[in-house]
């Protein structure tokens, strides 16, 4: 008696067409995002600066709304579209989610939250528990990225909920660097600060509408100095550094500025 | 004589077309302005650059067209009869007029006035200057003086406490080198002539040298000119007015006048704008431009040529083909990092040596070497005076590709 009640009937039933649409619109939506990944791809790695990551960003964002057209395109075509039995299928996907695939759906929630938050972004320069490196893709369940090594490392998105994620660059072009000199302390600080200055000043990756700032702190073993700069892409990061370092220090021992030569900091607990 | 009036060194160069705007001026250069393109011309610049990008370079902008084909450059002597170099006394008179004030002021505002010009637009502008009213000429330190912060280089200004004779030092980018010993000089040069110790001069500076030296020594020079952009009117009048036998300039794909000797001087053809916007208002890299795109039947080169008309003062007028593309070198967007480092290198500094670059770059002598030689084949450098700079017609490219990899750039 209960089988003639409308609503009770959750599925629809579906014939040869209907089957079709089905099987056709996944098969749509993954081609169309195979390829604007590709293209978007190919085509930001041809641009630089903002345009570069502006155009990488967009990937994530178009797949997950494509990934959603088809979803809602394909659920009334097999579901009975009413308020109870929405609530019904999704309350059971949601409950055999839950259970069975826990940290696979807290990775696929986490992924959609990366993408509206912007926590990261392809081309940011991210660094995740030890890990520090480019964002090439960010899927729905992962985020990949690759070190100054040229190491791939897959990260679950659920990592967002308990670790904190440190982005360098935030969607810009532009991403300080840190040069890092130790000296003897017995020097001429303001001196040494100009000629740092001057290292980074003339350094051909300088970015040179951003500051230079150079950052000295006293240390019980002798002066840590930090030369802080912006270079032109932030891709070259590690070759702006070096030569930061290797010109700094040629000038600096050309001064006759000594550098400091404890080897290790003494562990005050071993000494007590 | 009004600050607008230049000085009347040779009278018949004065006559000016009522409401035109004057041909060369100098203005501060803030008040410069780069000029505008035709939305049709920027739409064909858009497209030639998104098809750069896909690596798939318009061959038709390589090649002549297939009428073209059949044209040929024009001979020298031509060339210097329908587009003559320019003539270095025109923007002579006209920083003359815009220093007017200054030249005769008792009390000028600033000891020195600085003269900024963009690579290729009126070299040995300031020599000229110099050469006209007496002024002593300072050249510029070696590159050892550079390196060592020699301030003996201080010993040749003359002993000036603005009242006698000033002095010219044309190219300050020659002064300094991108390097940690290579500021010294330049630091003390800029304090010293800012402060009045040099007493009354002028500096010429290139514009790419200038926006460097602004962080270096971020004083502010409100006082510092450039010569204004030469928007499509101006170019023109520079196209046109040292021509001195009618002239038509057609395009050699559609035949479409686009110059006529004597002009009019009230309607700019569009692709005069067009090219005056693709090189950004530099009339010397626009005046490259237009000699290479000049195009004759190849039986005309036969003819000679004569200075003066054969008899009366009409005659016939005279018809050259104008390319219909730009004739310039194309750089793809593959360039790699190494050569984005030396071409910015050689504007920073209005071209280096070759030797040092790799004091200044943090590359290898031969990788150096390497990248000048491929530059110099793909016609973006040329080596001049022993340094190596960046050509005219390369300019564009090369300014484009550094300014879309965001590196540092002139103001201009």
């Amino acid at each position: 008696m209960n089988e003639d009640l409308p609503g009770t009937q959750i599925f629809r039933e579906i014939d040869l067409i209907t089957a079709l649409e089905i099987a056709a619109i996944p098969i749509v939506a993954t081609i169309l995002i195979l390829v604007i990944q590709r293209a978007l791809n190919w085509l930001g790695q041809r641009l630089y600066g903002q345009r570069r990551l502006t155009l990488l960003a967009l990937v994530p964002l178009l797949r997950l709304l494509i990934g959603i057209s088809a979803i809602i395109l394909i659920v009334p075509l097999v579901i009975e579209t009413s308020l109870q039995n929405m609530v019904a299928v999704l309350g059971t996907v949601g409950i055999a989610l839950g259970f069975a695939l826990k940290d696979y759906a807290s990775s696929l929630i986490a992924g959609v939250v990366a993408i509206g938050e912007k926590t990261y972004r392809n081309g940011d320069w991210v660094r995740i528990g030890d890990h520090y490196g480019e964002v090439i893709h960010v899927g729905m369940r992962t985020v990949e990225l690759v070190t100054a090594d040229d190491d791939r490392i897959v990260i679950p998105h659920n990592r967002l909920w308990n670790d904190s994620i440190v982005n360098s660059n935030d969607g810009k072009p532009r991403l300080q660097c840190v040069a890092d000199f130790y000296l003897h302390p017995d020097h001429d600080a303001d001196l040494v600060r100009s000629m740092l200055k001057d290292v980074a000043l003339t350094s051909p990756y300088l970015h040179l509408d951003l500051p230079v700032m150079v950052v000295i702190k006293e240390r019980p073993w002798g002066t840590h100095y930090r030369l802080k700069a912006y270079p032109v892409d932030s891709a070259q990061q590690f070759r702006f550094v070096t030569d930061l370092t290797v010109r700094g220090k040629a000038v600096l021992s050309h001064q006759g500025v000594r550098f400091a030569a404890t080897t290790a900091i003494p562990n005050v607990d071993a000494t007590a | 004589m009004t600050r607008s009036d230049p000085p009347h060194h040779n009278p018949g160069d004065e006559e000016h077309v009522p409401d035109s705007p004057p041909f060369w001026s100098f203005v501060p250069i803030g008040e410069y302005q780069v000029p505008g393109l035709p939305t049709t011309g920027a739409i064909a610049d858009a497209w030639a650059s998104f098809k750069r990008l896909l690596r798939k370079v318009d061959q038709s902008a390589l090649q002549p067209a297939r009428d073209e084909a059949k044209l040929r450059a024009l001979p020298e002597v031509q060339l210097e009869h329908l587009a003559p170099p320019i003539d270095p006394t025109k923007p002579t008179d006209a920083l003359d007029a815009a220093l007017y004030d200054w030249l005769h002021g008792e009390t000028p505002d600033w000891p020195v006035r600085f003269v900024i010009n963009q690579p290729h637009a009126h070299p040995d502008l300031l020599d000229l200057w110099a050469a006209r009213h007496g002024a002593t000429v300072i050249e510029p330190p070696t590159i050892e003086q550079i390196l060592a912060g020699d301030l003996d280089w201080f010993d040749q200004w003359p002993v000036n406490n603005g009242a006698g004779p000033f002095w010219v030092l044309p190219q300050l980018a020659h002064c300094y080198l991108r390097h940690t010993d290579g500021l010294k000089l330049v630091r003390a040069l800029l304090a010293r002539a800012d402060a009045g110790e040099l007493g009354r001069g002028v500096i010429g500076c290139d514009s790419w040298a200038w926006a460097y030296l602004m962080h270096i020594w971020p004083v502010p020079h409100a006082g510092a000119l450039t010569a204004q952009a030469f928007d499509g009117q101006r170019l023109t009048r520079l196209l046109t007015h040292q021509i001195k036998r009618r002239a038509g300039f057609r395009n050699a794909k559609t035949g479409r006048e686009i110059l006529t000797v004597p002009s009019d001087d009230i309607e700019v053809h569009p692709e005069i704008v067009r090219l005056a916007a693709h090189t950004r208002g530099n009339p010397g890299t626009a005046l490259t431009y237009w000699r290479r795109s000049l195009r004759t039947e190849p039986h005309e080169d036969l003819i000679e040529t004569t200075d003066e008309p054969a008899s009366g003062d009409v005659f016939d007028q005279e018809d050259v083909w104008v390319s219909a593309h730009l004739n310039e070198p194309v750089m793809t967007n593959e360039v790699d990092e190494d050569v984005a480092l030396v071409l910015h290198a050689m504007l920073l500094h209005d071209g280096l040596p070759a030797a040092l670059l790799p004091t200044l770059l943090p590359l290898t002598h031969d990788g150096c070497l390497a990248i000048l030689l491929r530059l110099q084949r793909a016609r973006l450098v040329e080596c001049r005076d022993e340094r190596w700079i960046v050509t005219a017609t390369g300019y564009s490219s090369v300014r484009s590709l550094l300014a879309g990899r965001d590196y540092f750039t002139d103001g201009f």
